[in-house]
């Protein structure tokens, strides 16, 4: 049973990122949810949201800024529960083509790069709604229609981490999970009632 | 291709949703937070929320309203109306829109999709074009709610806009806005062949054959107004009644399909 107010999360404040979405998601479920761009914060908070909207190098500078690289990573590869949503997942990654020479976190093996590649019918962004499907033994991310809106993705599995798989133009990861670190391409604060039971899950994670 | 998006638009006037003909003769429809969550209930893939009168009266879009929808919509909203300069659009997403539609300042000066993508993506950002049949051949953009015609060429400006960081287009017939005589299809096959982002196809919608229409002319979503808010359909039923149609839509969670068709009959007496 869960008991409104008594679980809390603090949500990363990247400059690019728009977080009321992120935050009233949050506070529908009955979580204190503060905005933080404090290391210590993040390094000691239970539950911790890494969102971003706008561009990887702009996103990379943000955290570089607030002194909060390793604060993330360390909790990442402590298994401390963390929430990556969409350019906060593109950032645990090794790089993004948008932005060449720019180091992800990465915790996450690949390069991320361009949807719809070779396919010049594919609409780009991708923005709308599209089918993920767990591999076998996730327990956070749900099989379902999700909300995307992206035009970037990583398609390459890392060992050790759970593959949520979907297809736009080909096959890349719609989410990642390791324990209760997870991360999603797509937008589950706005994947309606889909998006609500994922919350659910990780913050029980 | 992802399912067809299906959005309930809520024109926004102090504070109340308003639906009129045209853009002209607004009449009221009811309270803009309650809509948009009765509307996500009935299965809105995204709600766009507009301030229709935000630039003929030069005030910028209520961050009110954008609030107390943000606080009930678990689904994307876009928000347009009145965006002047990047700082309008800054309040917009700070107050819960996931995407914001700019129309009369970037026909203007463009160079502000290029500000506003480079600072919040360009999946944040929607080009709202409103076109209008020209006097010969093609569209013409108009803007200023409809007011104020440019003689710009509509398609060429879409491409334009897309090209400058704008990563989906709202597109709206003039001619056809709250007529429920159908999209204005030509003017969608036009832009479709111009552009790569998604097209939001916007102006005239009336039946799920409408909108099956927009989709098969090049729509990635349809937008509709009057037939949700008159409640002549709810979107569970447009949905029910697109699906038979051969139409992809998302079902609801926890369901594998969307709704049978025998569940979205419209019943005449409703009308």
């Amino acid at each position: 049973m869960t008991r409104p107010g008594s679980r809390s999360v603090a949500i990363v404040r990247t400059s690019t990122a728009n977080l009321a979405s992120v935050v009233t998601a949050f506070e529908r479920l009955g979580c204190s949810v503060r905005t933080t761009a404090d290391a210590d914060v993040v390094a000691r908070s239970g539950h911790v949201v890494l969102p971003g909207v706008g561009a990887f190098a702009a996103a990379r500078a943000a955290i570089d800024e607030g002194g909060l690289v390793d604060a993330l990573h360390d909790r990442m590869l402590q298994g401390k529960p963390t929430l990556g949503i969409c350019l906060g997942m593109q950032l645990m990654a090794r790089g993004s083509e948008e932005s060449p020479g720019v180091a992800g976190l990465g915790v996450l093996d690949g390069i991320v790069a361009g949807h719809g590649k070779g396919y010049p019918e594919l609409r780009v962004p991708q923005m709308g709604w599209n089918l993920v499907s767990p591999a076998d033994g996730c327990r956070v991310v749900p099989e379902g229609f999700a909300y995307f809106a992206n035009s970037y993705c990583l398609a390459t599995a890392t060992d050790g981490w759970l593959p949520v798989w979907s297809d736009y133009g080909g096959p890349f990861l719609a989410a990642v999970e390791r324990g209760a670190v997870v991360a999603c391409q797509f937008h589950p604060e706005l994947s309606g009632a889909y998006g609500e039971a994922l919350l659910e899950r990780w913050l029980e994670a | 291709m992802l399912p067809v998006r299906i959005v309930p638009c809520l024109d926004v006037r102090a504070g109340r949703v308003v639906k009129g003909v045209k853009f002209q003769g607004l009449r009221d429809q009811g309270d803009p937070a309650e809509l948009a969550r009765a509307y996500e209930e009935q299965g809105a893939d995204e709600v766009v929320v507009l301030d229709v009168t935000a630039t003929p009266e030069g005030r910028g879009t209520r961050l009110d309203t954008v609030r107390a929808v943000r606080g009930t919509l678990s689904v994307p909203l876009t928000v347009g109306g009145g965006i002047g300069g990047v700082e309008d659009a800054a309040a917009l997403l700070e107050a819960g829109a996931d995407k914001v539609a700019v129309n009369t300042a970037a026909v203007r000066r463009p160079e502000l999709l290029s500000e506003l993508a480079a600072r919040f993506g360009s999946q944040c950002v929607v080009i709202s074009v409103d076109a209008a049949a020209a006097g010969g051949d093609g569209y013409e953009v108009v803007v200023r709610s409809g007011t104020k015609r440019t003689g710009g060429d509509a398609v060429e400006w879409t491409r334009r806009a897309a090209a400058m960081g704008a990563g989906e287009v709202l597109l709206t017939s003039f001619d056809r806005d709250g007529t429920r005589s159908g999209y204005e299809l030509d003017l969608i096959r036009a832009v479709r062949s111009a552009v790569r982002i998604p097209i939001v196809a916007s102006g005239g919608a009336d039946t799920p054959e409408h909108m099956a229409e927009a989709v098969a002319a090049g729509g990635d979503a349809v937008l509709a107004a009057s037939i949700f808010h008159q409640r002549n359909w709810t979107v569970a039923e447009v949905k029910a009644a697109l699906s038979a149609l051969g139409v992809s839509v998302r079902p609801a969670w926890g369901e594998r399909t969307a709704p049978s068709p025998r569940d979205g009959t419209r019943t005449e007496a409703r009308r």
